[in-house]
Formats: structure tokens, C-alpha cells, sequence
């Protein structure tokens, strides 16, 4: 079964990424109208898992359905909620459906969600099932043991280049390439010079793909949550303002996010637009930002 | 010092069946302020109040200690004997001492729960560093504890979610490995740092542990 993002990044045709995230109820109808929005320019789809630690269905059922639609999607798996033998296992289920990528995740504390009192688990961090995939890749699990049929999985991680201080982000980014991490698919990128001197890093290591976070802002008040709730984030005050004064901040954020995309497409390999319940803006920003370059 | 913190009061009262004697731990609940003389006396106050009989109380010196439980009530015989239930302001070793140390038909009510292994900063602060975890990574954290003192335990590096320094759980925690990288930094210690640290092995921590010794330990 060939696996459309692997080729593309393999062929350096640059790639675009975006996500669907389950819902929480048993009906697929809302991914299947997000997936309709997004076939025809999506290259692969990043299903999420519990995002925000907000419990929903499971990304593995969630990309299996991708993959029936004839989608390439990203199984997103985090250490957050699962124990080493159930992240194991649910990627057996995902390779023997013929899931082929994998984002392999710390995931969101559980006390950002809607499951507060929950254990978080953590058993082992996103290095470590890194390393768990690659080692099933080759047929075996954790422990050695031989498994009756191998996986074939293109293996992702994320990086946040805009954090501060970067150098410890960076410790762990070169930990995940040592172990043979195939793409990274960043944290939303809002600062054109951090991700310069993130790339000056990054250059580096050729051999690893790097999509970039695009992030389509609808309004301030969305950027003001952010900053104030999504780990990790840093959106700049002037890229606020500038959707404050916009007469349509829609729009605006659509321009911002093409600008941002527009400045780092020189040193990706593809790029990730996250438009949460805005997706039908991102064929058209997709094609505006073709159109341009 | 195991820090405890004193349970709801309806909670307790609620369990107490007859006539009440009180223990205290002199080492750990009298510095975390939940079990030392002067709280003894207070919620043998607050129980008086509700017209609560209590036939006495005592302050243990380590109420993990099972020899020392075991004294302590010899020497408050009488008035543990006319009670029919014990309450135990220590740690929940403590609780459980006083079960073992009791015959069998006296209640024990715990009237804190046990929280961590704490530093004592001072006086008025005492704080989490250490979660008992079995297989000890200071040596390769330059002394800092990032199962500890990061909230997702994490061994290899920060999560995506720091942001200026401080953890994504609460802005007022220094991002654990922030300081790690830093100090490793100030200490030439990257090399630790830089190694992949694998799963690690909760195996080590065993149900219900028990360490026996033998010979004499002066």
C-alpha cells in the first residue's frame, strides 16, 4: 500500500498537512464533512487524540475512517492517556489497517481537559515511543520480542521552534532524530526570525522533514485565548493588534497566516494549517498561497 | 518529612462512634501543623464542642514507628481502653501502626490525608522534591528531579508546552528542565543530559514493600 505523504516528502514536492479531530459522540459525520472541505488539496490528515486532553473518540478509530475515505491520515498518538503496552498495541490495530503515519506525542496535561480528575499517565515520553515505532518497523516490540507481521510506519514528532528558552527544546528535537524521527510537524509558527534560528539548527540534519505550523486566527479574542491557554503558544502583540483593527478579522488572519507560510516556505518541507472550525478557509488559503509562489 | 493535610471535619466526625482518643505524630504532622501538640488539643476542642467525648490525647514521637505506637498506648491505657474510637493525625504509615498497635475492635479514624515527601525551605514552606519513585535519576539530572518536579515526569527533555521558562500545568513552576539544561550548562554536564534516557522500570517498586534486616544494626 503506497502512502501519498511518505512519497511526497521522499520527492521533495512540498506538502500540506491539516487536522481532523473525532468527535465526542460515536458519529463520524462531522470528520466526514471536514475531510470533504479538505481532500482535493490536503495531502495528509492529522487525526488528534483527545486534543486538549478533551476526551473524544480515539484517534486510531478516527484515522482507520480517514483511511476508509481514502484519505493518508497521521495517527496523532500521545503518552497521556496509555501505558507502553496500550500505545504498543493500538499501533498494531493502526498498521494492521493500514495506517502508515504516526505523530508521536507527549500530549497536553490532563488538567487543560474536560477529564480534570483523571490519572495522567506518561508512562514513557514521545522519545521513547519514537523509539518503540522504530523498533516495530523492524519487527519487534519494546521488549525484543519478534512480531508475527511488522509495521511500516513514516515516524513524526513535534517541535516547538518558538519556545523560550529554545536550547532545551532543542535537546530533545536531536534525541528524536538520533532515534530516527522521519518528519516533525511544528508547534503554530507566528515569528518569521524564531523560526530562522530554529532553522539554523535544523539545517543540520538533512535528512529530516520539517512542516511547519500555520495557524489561521479568526479573531483576537481567539489569539488573546491562545496565548493565554494553549500551551506553548506565542502569538505577538502586533499580530493581535493588527487583527483588532482589521474591519474583518477573518480575513486578516487568513493574510497573516499566508504571510507567515509565504516566509518560512523556504526552509520546509511542507506546512500544517491548523484552522479549527474554520476549516473551509483553508482550500482557498491553500491555493492563495500556490498562487503566489 | 511526609506532609499531611487535615481532612474535611465533617468527614471525620461523621466516622467517630462513641467515646474518642486522640494521637499525634511529634515528627512530621507537628512540623506540617496537622498533628503536633497544638492541633492535638485544638480538634480535641472542636470535638468537645460537638459533644464529643475525649477520654485523652498523645503526641507519638514518629507515629510510623510501631514500637513507639505500641508504647504509647500502654502508657495511655486506661483512656485508650474506654475508647471506642482512636483517631490518628499522622501520615497514613501512622494510621496504620495505630491499626496493627490496636486490638481488633477499636475504630481508627485518619484525620488528614497524606500528601508528599516534603523539604522542609523553611518553617512556614515545605515543599515536594521527591516522589519515593524507586529508581533515582538525580545522577543523571545534575540533582534536580524532573519525575518530581515536572508534572509529566518526563526524562528526555521539556514538553512543547513550556513557555517563558515556567510549566505549562502552572505559570508559577520553573519548567524542570529548564533548569536541568541550565545547570548542566553551568556544569559541563551535557553528556548526561544528551543520553537517551529509556521507559523506566516501575518494576522496582513493589506492592506492599517490606525491607527485613539481618543482624544488629548498631
Amino acid at each position: 500500500m503506497s502512502n501519498k505523504f511518505k512519497e511526497n516528502l521522499r520527492k521533495g514536492i512540498f506538502s500540506y498537512t491539516s487536522e481532523i479531530s473525532p468527535e465526542r459522540g460515536s458519529d463520524f459525520s462531522k470528520m466526514k464533512a471536514v475531510y470533504d472541505v479538505l481532500k482535493d488539496t490536503v495531502t495528509a490528515f492529522n487525526i488528534t487524540d483527545n486534543q486538549g486532553a478533551n476526551m473524544k473518540m480515539s484517534s486510531l478509530a478516527g484515522s482507520v475512517y480517514i483511511k476508509m475515505l481514502g484519505g493518508e491520515p497521521v495517527f496523532q498518538q500521545t503518552c497521556r492517556d496509555r501505558n507502553r503496552m496500550a500505545l504498543e498495541s493500538d499501533l498494531l490495530g493502526a498498521a494492521a489497517f493500514g495506517v502508515k503515519n504516526i505523530l508521536a506525542l507527549t500530549g497536553d496535561h490532563i488538567s487543560f481537559g474536560d477529564h480534570k480528575h483523571a490519572k495522567p499517565v506518561y508512562d514513557i515520553d514521545s522519545v521513547n515511543l519514537i523509539e518503540i515505532i522504530k523498533g516495530m518497523n523492524s519487527g519487534i516490540d519494546m521488549n525484543g520480542k519478534a512480531l508475527n507481521g511488522a509495521t511500516d510506519f513514516l515516524i513524526g514528532a513535534a517541535v516547538n521552534p518558538e519556545s523560550v528558552p529554545l536550547e532545551p527544546q532543542l535537546l530533545k528535537f536531536e534525541k528524536k532524530i538520533r532515534l530516527g524521527c522521519d518528519f516533525f510537524q511544528t508547534q503554530a509558527v507566528f515569528s518569521i526570525e524564531k523560526f530562522i534560528k530554529f532553522y539554523d539548527y535544523y539545517k543540520n540534519f538533512p535528512a529530516v522533514k520539517i512542516i511547519g505550523g500555520i495557524y489561521i486566527l479568526k479573531s483576537a479574542k481567539t489569539a488573546r485565548f491562545m496565548n493565554k491557554n494553549i500551551p506553548g503558544i506565542y502569538i505577538p502583540d502586533e499580530i493581535i493588534l493588527e487583527l483588532e483593527n482589521s474591519s474583518n478579522p477573518l480575513e486578516k488572519g487568513v493574510e497573516i497566516a499566508l504571510r507567515i507560510a509565504r516566509g518560512i516556505m523556504p526552509m520546509v518541507h511542507g506546512i500544517h494549517i491548523m484552522a479549527y472550525g474554520i476549516e473551509d478557509a483553508v482550500p482557498s488559503f491553500i491555493r492563495g498561497f500556490e498562487k503566489k509562489n | 518529612m511526609i506532609v499531611t493535610k487535615q481532612k474535611e471535619l465533617e468527614g471525620i466526625i461523621n466516622k467517630i462512634k462513641g467515646t474518642v482518643f486522640i494521637f499525634g505524630c511529634g515528627v512530621c504532622s507537628d512540623t506540617a501543623r496537622t498533628g503536633g501538640p497544638k492541633e492535638v488539643l485544638a480538634f480535641k476542642d472542636i470535638l468537645e464542642k460537638r459533644n464529643i467525648t475525649v477520654n485523652g490525647t498523645y503526641v507519638i514521637d514518629a507515629m510510623c514507628h510501631l514500637q513507639k505506637v505500641r508504647k504509647a498506648i500502654r502508657d495511655n491505657k486506661e483512656s485508650v481502653a474506654s475508647s471506642q474510637t482512636v483517631i490518628a493525625l499522622s501520615c497514613g504509615s501512622g494510621v496504620q501502626s495505630a491499626v496493627m498497635a490496636l486490638d481488633s475492635s477499636k475504630k481508627v479514624i485518619s484525620g488528614v490525608d497524606t500528601m508528599f515527601l516534603g523539604t522542609i525551605e523553611n518553617l512556614s514552606s515545605l515543599k515536594e522534591m521527591c516522589s519515593l519513585c524507586g529508581s533515582c535519576v538525580l545522577n543523571e539530572t545534575g540533582g534536580i528531579c524532573p519525575v518530581t518536579l515536572c508534572p509529566k515526569g518526563l526524562l528526555n527533555g521539556p514538553c512543547g508546552g513550556m513557555k517563558n521558562y515556567r510549566c505549562e500545568v502552572d505559570e508559577n513552576l520553573e519548567c524542570a528542565w529548564v533548569r536541568i539544561y541550565e545547570r548542566a550548562v553551568s556544569q559541563d554536564g551535557m553528556e548526561d543530559i544528551l543520553r537517551i534516557s529509556g521507559p523506566r522500570n516501575y518494576s522496582v517498586k513493589k506492592p506492599a514493600a517490606t525491607v527485613k534486616f539481618s543482624g544488629s544494626h548498631k
